[in-house]
């Protein structure tokens, strides 16, 4: 090889070691690059997709007409299905829209609409670029959703638009919970499986202190602010989770959990004499189990997976069908309870290892149009982690 | 101005940006088997069949720079793949013939745009993206390549003109 040749081989290295370097150092030089170079393009690609939208609904037309065609078939006769049963899904949400009411359980976070400009130009990365950037306070780690389920997080920004790292990226990790929509196992049908446990009241004001005492969400077991009282006989649809440790604070009252085939199970509350402290009974067998977990993505074509690590629940009947939510907290970029998709397949692991779950995600991520981004920020970086 | 345009890196630079604009958009939306092609990794490796190994490098590093810029991945990986897969593909071609033959050309292509896919996802693992190294990475390989060659002909007279080529190497 000539000189020539090694120097320009040596040229090609070193400027490479000293990019990747500076870029993964997060260098403001890079990053200001970047956004001088996608301002220049953004023109140049509007009349790029302007030019090149005929031409591909032309290919998709021919490519994927046949599936089309039975994928319509299949939702027309998805829908006769349903039509039956959309009345009681109707009076299901109101109910459960009511309830969260009742609660304080609205979902507390703003977002902004956003539409799909793009997908990734290359073949590594599993994103797509958004219409919304810092100028809509947009900014790098929140969460982004389309109408059935989290699809992604916001990993660049800019000022007009922001790149999204979908979950099926290898890169993208988030910490979940798996909810069950089954019982837990071996307390199916056994009606002295029941606890009682004795509390201190919540939401309202303590009998002898006279301290105000806040409320806990019931979903997550968290501090809920605001003086928010649930009325007497109410009903609480199936499916819903409720974790040890939680109450229903207020009167003497009567609460009733119903599960989804029909069964109620009786929660008793009544006041106790002494600081107005309450005694709750609980029926464990309808209560759906929860494992916690990190959701990883697997790259284009793959589910991504989920790795239990509640070690003490580890394989507790996680069952496909299971729901996939985030699990929230502190440290995670995504704010609890939105949904990501169901279990698809559970993979036993030889040895002491839990098993690994599939998941199917709830949003069609080869499709995605309207998305919303959650404007949230987790507790650790808005100071607030542990109020 | 004008008196810059015949200049080959104002050439190459137009046309880098061109092929970028159609790479993000219209072979964004268009995944044959669920994969993008990457014409940008095709002009690169053009460029070291028609200008030889380090010309072709230099503009190669040029073209995966510019297309470095508008991904999420480390800046440079694209530039050192694209340089590496020019410069590979431009030594073997000026080692094996001076000839022009259209079907070497796209031989070349298809094995120079393989490589750089392949040598694009090491390096990434290498500094520490995961997940690029799989089994899928050798359809990717493929697709790419192929779709490359399919075009390498007309790509080799673009890349021909942007460099101000009058002979090949």
């Amino acid at each position: 090889m000539s000189f020539s040749r090694r120097r320009i081989i040596a040229l090609l290295t070193l400027t490479t070691i000293l990019l990747v370097t500076l870029d993964v150092r997060n260098s403001s030089v890079v990053s200001g690059s970047r956004g001088t170079f996608a301002a220049v393009m953004q023109p140049l690609q509007r009349v790029g997709r302007m030019v090149s939208r005929p031409v591909e609904n032309a290919w998709h037309g021919i490519r994927e007409y046949d599936d089309l065609k039975a994928e319509n078939d299949t939702l027309r006769e998805q829908i006769a299905e349903q039509e039956g049963d959309s009345l009681a899904a109707i009076v299901a949400v109101r109910e459960y829209q009511e309830l969260q009411k009742l609660v304080g359980l609205d979902f507390p976070y703003s977002f902004v609409a956003a539409q799909v400009l793009q997908y990734s130009a290359q073949n590594f990365q599993q994103t797509v670029e958004i219409n919304v950037g810092s100028n809509k306070g947009v900014s790098v780690g929140m969460s982004v959703m389309s109408p059935a389920g989290l699809v992604g997080k916001v990993t660049r920004v800019y000022g007009t638009r922001s790149i999204v790292m979908l979950i099926t990226d290898p890169q993208f990790a988030v910490s979940v919970k798996v909810v069950g929509e089954s019982p837990i196992p071996g307390s199916t049908g056994d009606p002295n499986l029941t606890t009682t446990t004795t509390i201190p009241p919540v939401g309202g004001t303590d009998a002898v202190t006279g301290e105000s005492v806040p409320q806990i969400d019931l979903a997550t077991g968290e501090t809920i602010p605001g003086d928010t009282t649930v009325p007497g006989d109410t009903t609480i649809p199936g499916d819903t989770t409720i974790p040890g440790d939680t109450t229903i604070p207020g009167d003497p009252t009567q609460t009733t959990l119903a599960n989804s085939a029909g069964a109620t199970a009786p929660i008793t509350t009544a006041p106790t004499t002494t600081a107005a402290a309450t005694t709750t009974t609980l029926s464990i067998e309808d209560l759906a189990h929860r494992e916690l977990g990190g959701l990883v993505g697997q790259g284009q074509g793959k589910p991504p997976l989920v790795d239990l690590i509640a070690a003490d629940r580890r394989g507790l009947g996680v069952q496909v069908g299971d729901v996939v939510a985030t699990s929230g907290g502190c440290q995670s970029l995504a704010p609890q309870d939105l949904v990501i998709g169901r279990v698809s397949d559970v993979i036993e692991q030889a040895g002491s290892s839990g098993p690994i779950v599939e998941v199917e995600p709830s949003s069609d991520l080869d499709n995605l149009n309207f998305l919303l981004v959650v404007l949230y920020l987790p507790p650790s970086e808005a100071g607030t982690c542990g109020e | 101005m004008l008196t810059l345009v015949p200049r080959p890196l104002v050439r190459v630079l137009m046309v880098g940006l061109v092929l970028l604009t159609v790479q993000t958009t219209l072979l964004a939306g268009l995944r044959p088997f669920g994969i993008s092609a990457d014409i940008m990794l095709g002009a690169a490796v053009c460029a070291g069949v028609v200008a030889g190994a380090e010309l072709g490098a230099l503009a190669g590093f040029l073209l995966g720079l510019l297309f470095d810029l508008l991904l999420v991945s480390p800046l440079g990986l694209s530039a050192f793949s694209y340089g590496v897969a020019a410069f590979t593909v431009g030594a073997i071609k000026s080692a094996i013939t001076v000839g022009q033959a259209w079907w070497l050309t796209a031989v070349l292509v298809f094995a120079g745009s393989a490589g750089g896919i392949v040598l694009f996802a090491v390096s990434g693992t290498l500094v520490g993206q995961e997940g690029w190294v799989q089994y899928r990475l050798l359809g990717q390989a493929v697709v790419v390549g192929g779709v490359n060659a399919v075009v390498a002909v007309p790509r080799s007279w673009l890349m021909k003109w942007a460099m101000r080529v009058e002979r090949e190497a």
